[in-house]
């Protein structure tokens, strides 16, 4: 699988739900493309449907307008070219929330599009901030706000339909109540439950349980392991000093149970762990080789370690 | 489930690949991991969902891995495009190749072919294919 770690675009936690009206669109098809500035218009009043405005047209800002003129003219003139092609699709993609709302509703290259006053919920995840130097050759086109309040936001015009459309899909997920209101502790109860069962030692860590180290490996070996044994909890990672006690659950049967007298020598022992798994990654390698238990659990036991060095 | 974690990547692989990118003895907040969680999955539903409008304009019924090239281009990401055009050709040779393993070893003893369908699974480092890994410790953001 491929996973990319970056985000092209950022959004806040920010969950607010506003009513927007839109206005149909005239017969032409330079028209369409008036569209999210007019939706810009509305979300100035979202306490009600706004009724459908006598100049569609009318821009919230006079650059957007004069950075839009030459573009709808370049898609009159010339629709045979390539790019003019892309501009075309964008018209089409502009259009499919209607089509949504339509029911089955197709739509073509010079089609009339059938005026419509049907409000939508937006959902609002804050700022879309903008990203990129690299000039394109359409530049940047406004975008219509999420909030009355916000400012003016220009994002990459190529990304621009699919922004909006984002935006509508993530209001019907939140109309179906599918988003993630409040994050649970933990995924599975049963899991959890047994976990607030294990006896914890001083500082909240587990008891019982053998030393597991989670080394930095190379990537092909860190891959193999990953098909052996999938991660099933969250907040499991070791890394993460801030896990909450009642999510640190873990798989029932893969632990060695050892008894251990003092409790202040766990401690110790763990930091002494901690200065050992820093500087000698040769045996968490090992670890890893023999596939022994889970070696993406941290654990403050010792003495399974100091055993798999002597030995 | 009630609550919509499912729909979102899991955790403990998005904290594992944030730590790839970190030196050893850094530490990541449950805070940042559930950031860069949500925000991966906007990502991925942002590109899937231009893939998925491509192939709605086609009519068309499978979002295949060519639809999801062709829209990471179109959306701009012309580096992620390239990175993902270069996995996907890697990954359908690597799925020949275990195809031929499996259909030479049809004729030979079960065991043999256990083994030769264990030896089919064909890893690919992601990493090696993202231009900003490439160009050396480059930390700055991929172009649009």
């Amino acid at each position: 699988m491929m996973s990319f770690n970056k985000s092209q675009e950022g959004f806040g936690q920010v969950a607010a739900v506003a009513t927007l009206a839109s206005n149909g669109g005239g017969s032409l098809p330079w028209l369409l493309y008036g569209e999210p500035l007019g939706q810009g218009k509305p979300a100035m009043s979202p306490e009600g449907v706004v009724p459908r405005a006598q100049t569609p047209l009318d821009p919230p800002q006079v650059p957007a307008m004069d950075r839009g003129v030459p573009e709808i003219l370049n898609f009159s003139m010339v629709p045979g070219k390539g790019e003019k092609c892309s501009e075309h699709s964008t018209t089409i993609a502009l259009q499919s929330p209607f089509a949504e709302y339509n029911g089955c509703f197709e739509l073509g290259l010079g089609q009339s599009v059938v005026p419509s006053n049907y409000p939508y919920a937006d959902q609002h995840y804050g700022l879309l901030s903008p990203y990129g130097v690299r000039p394109t050759p359409s530049g940047r086109i406004l975008i219509p706000p999420n909030m009355p309040a916000d400012a003016p936001i220009y994002v990459n015009a190529k990304q621009c339909s699919a922004i909006i459309r984002r935006r509508h899909a993530r209001a019907k997920a939140e109309r179906e109540n599918r988003l993630v209101k409040a994050r649970k502790p933990y995924l599975h109860e049963s899991r959890h439950l047994h976990a607030m069962r294990r006896a914890r030692g001083s500082g909240g860590r587990f008891l019982n349980t053998k030393k597991e180290t989670n080394g930095k490996t190379t990537g092909g070996g860190r891959k193999v392991m990953d098909i052996i044994i999938p991660p099933l909890c969250p907040a499991a990672s070791p890394s993460s000093e801030q896990c909450n006690p009642s999510s640190v659950s873990s798989l029932s049967g893969s632990e060695v149970s050892s008894i251990y007298e003092h409790e202040d020598m766990d401690h110790f022992h763990s930091f002494d762990h901690l200065r050992t798994h820093f500087f000698t990654p040769l045996p968490s390698l090992m670890d890893v080789e023999h596939g022994a238990g889970n070696p993406f659990k941290w654990t403050a036991a010792s003495d399974g370690c100091c055993d798999l060095l002597k030995a | 489930m009630t609550n919509g974690q499912d729909n979102l990547l899991p955790i403990a692989n998005v904290g594992r690949i944030m730590k790839d990118g970190l030196p050893p003895q850094a530490k990541i907040s449950k805070r940042a991991k559930e950031t860069i969680q949500e925000c991966a999955t906007e990502f991925i539903s942002f590109v899937t969902g231009e893939a998925s409008e491509r192939c709605r304009r086609e009519r068309r019924k499978t979002v295949n891995g060519d639809d999801v090239c062709h829209a990471m281009r179109s959306l701009g990401l012309d580096h992620y495009a390239d990175a993902m055009h270069r996995y996907l050709q890697r990954y359908r040779e690597g799925e020949e190749l275990a195809a031929s393993l499996n259909s030479s070893s049809s004729a030979a003893a079960a065991a043999a072919a256990a083994g030769s369908r264990g030896g089919g699974a064909i890893q690919i480092d992601v990493r090696a294919e993202l231009s900003i890994f490439r160009s050396g410790n480059n930390q700055g953001r991929p172009n649009n």
